[in-house]
């Protein structure tokens, strides 16, 4: 157990190794630096533009820029973002809790509603609720997020009103607010991009989970399961479900990565101040340090959600685990 | 002695490329009160589907089958869930037909507590019960199945069908997957049980070796009817059909 822990934690250490040279590496290619906006006009002095990018280490050769930056990440310090004047840490301080909670509340959302729906397909196998349902989950997983997103926005925020379209807390003085109220006011924001992402997710799940489910119901135990004399959805949540899931929670821990992907076009569109929308607004600004952390981050989420999901797939089929 | 089961012109039909495939194809038989009657054939001869659509478990195209005077086709609800309670069965395969996700103490409670049997601590006195009347140890509850040899996982089925009480058990192949030995020594329990609790047994099988010692009387299948259907004795002696001929014929004989 102790091995296999090691293993994986020198394994992730690896993927972040690769992961940040790599992004370091191809920020050297693109055009532009923090600063081109700034200080590349024609009416600045060479003199200044030279001291501006001094002053950040920018006259430095790559290298010794990487050295620098890897250096001061093992003392665990991020760097400075310069497009929004404050410590790298602070900025992802403020914007990776309102990613995990938009990507976590889709992520629970989106596999409660998959399972639930791949359950109500299995019951009724080839008729009118199955196909129904066929139909809209391939239509999930067909249509892109942002199409949702902007659907969403327009039906549901723009004509009905029904929840806010951008941002996440209503304008006013939130401290003053009872704490309910502000909950209240943050899940009235978090609707639209976390029901957008979700609904990808619930598509996903549903189809991967009612294949799984009719692979499993031509065993001879859920036979066994009827003749007991167990009505058919005890029978499919008791027997079934149980023998079903595991691969469904594997496949979501790959999934996870492409969730964050998606998590950054949403957040975009609905102005949701987290990783994704920092992530987006750092590389427009060319603010390297920013940018850097972002990736890494967004690597190390990856990283754990998937060792996370393979234990609890394990813990989930213990004979995987168990049977020599 | 009376019909514990009767089975008139019953039909199964599975649905296949341009049509139907008859699987069963009018079949009448009568099993006794505590008696084995065996059933026999060769693959696809149609035992497995009588014995499914005796037992609801596939629906039955026309015919009618009768159990202790109840018409079984037509049952629904809680009347068939009270069916299955008097009528049980044991698949082929063991390692298939126990839920590998349950460990076996609550695999044999299930059917207790569907049926509402008994009282949570009465149930898990009969488990252990019934797992030591199988020749298994009521400490055996807390494993999982896969941790059983094919012989013990036969009897945690046995178990299984028997936590219910039933009257009738349908035996699918039930020893065709266990060597002679383990084969046996399950053959044996079968018999010791069904004369410890009077059970009517439906043993259904491919090879007419097994069935020598444990049947009563013998129906023989081939393509979807019964071809035959003789007291075992007989049925050894003058086999009146080819298909019976060819059954008794295929059994290994060692030459002295």
């Amino acid at each position: 157990m102790t091995r296999q822990l090691v293993a994986r934690l020198l394994h992730a250490i690896a993927v972040c190794a690769v992961v940040a040279t790599s992004v370091f590496v191809l920020l050297q290619f693109a055009p532009g630096d923090p600063f081109a906006t700034a200080l590349d006009g024609a009416d600045v002095p060479p003199s200044v533009r030279a001291e501006g990018r001094a002053r950040y280490g920018f006259d430095l050769p790559p290298g010794e820029r990487f050295a620098r930056w890897t250096g001061a990440l093992v003392r665990g310090e991020l760097g400075y973002s310069a497009s929004r004047h404050r410590a790298v840490a602070d900025v992802v301080g403020d914007a990776l809790p309102r990613t995990l909670l938009l990507v976590g509340v889709a992520l629970v959302l989106g596999f409660a509603a998959g399972v639930g729906i791949a359950l109500v397909q299995t019951r009724h196998h080839r008729r009118w609720q199955d196909r129904l349902f066929g139909v809209l989950t391939l239509g999930g997983v067909a249509m892109p997020e942002f199409l949702v997103a902007l659907l969403a926005m327009t039906w549901l925020g723009a004509r009905w009103r029904l929840f806010p379209v951008a941002g996440i807390g209503s304008l006013g003085d939130a401290a003053a607010w009872p704490v309910w109220e502000r909950i209240v006011d943050l899940l009235w924001h978090l609707a639209l991009p976390a029901g957008a992402l979700a609904l990808a997710v619930a598509s996903r799940v549903a189809r991967h989970q009612r294949a799984a489910l009719l692979g499993v119901m031509r065993e001879d135990y859920i036979r066994t399961a009827r003749a007991k004399g167990l009505g058919e959805w005890n029978v499919i949540v008791r027997h079934a479900l149980p023998n079903a899931i595991g691969p469904v929670i594997a496949l979501l821990g790959l999934a996870l990565p492409s969730l964050v992907g998606g998590a950054v076009l949403i957040e975009r569109i609905f102005g949701w101040p987290g990783m994704g929308l920092t992530l987006f607004d750092a590389l427009l600004a060319r603010d390297y340090p920013l940018i850097l952390a972002a990736v890494l981050l967004a690597t190390l989420l990856a990283v754990v959600a998937r060792t996370v999901t393979e234990a609890v797939a394990e813990f989930v089929v213990p004979r995987r685990a168990r049977e020599p | 002695m009376s019909a514990l089961l009767e089975i008139r012109d019953l039909v199964v039909e599975y649905a296949s490329r341009g049509g139907h495939t008859r699987a069963v194809d009018a079949v009448s038989l009568d099993v006794m009160h505590g008696e084995t009657l065996a059933l026999v054939g060769e693959s696809g001869s149609g035992k497995t589907s009588l014995g499914r659509a005796i037992l609801r478990l596939v629906p039955a195209a026309s015919g009618s089958v009768r159990f202790d005077g109840e018409d079984v086709l037509a049952l629904g609800g809680d009347a068939l869930r009270h069916f299955r309670r008097r009528a049980q069965v044991v698949f082929q395969d063991p390692k298939a037909s126990l839920d590998p996700r349950m460990c076996v103490g609550d695999v044999v409670r299930e059917g207790i507590d569907i049926h509402a049997l008994a009282t949570r601590q009465e149930a898990n006195r009969r488990v252990q019960r019934l797992l030591e009347e199988v020749g298994l140890s009521a400490a055996d509850a807390g494993r999982f199945p896969h941790e059983f040899s094919g012989g013990e996982r036969q009897r945690i089925a046995i178990a299984r069908a028997l936590a219910v009480e039933p009257e009738f058990l349908v035996l699918d192949e039930a020893v065709s997957a266990l060597d002679v030995l383990v084969r046996r020594q399950v053959l044996d329990l079968l018999g010791a049980l069904q004369a410890a609790r009077g059970l009517t047994y439906l043993f259904i099988a491919h090879d007419l070796a097994v069935v020598e010692r444990i049947a009563t009387r013998v129906a023989v299948m081939q393509q979807g009817r019964v071809v035959e259907c003789a007291p075992t004795a007989a049925l050894f002696a003058t086999p009146a059909s080819g298909a019976a001929q060819a059954l008794l014929a295929a059994i290994p004989r060692i030459p002295w």
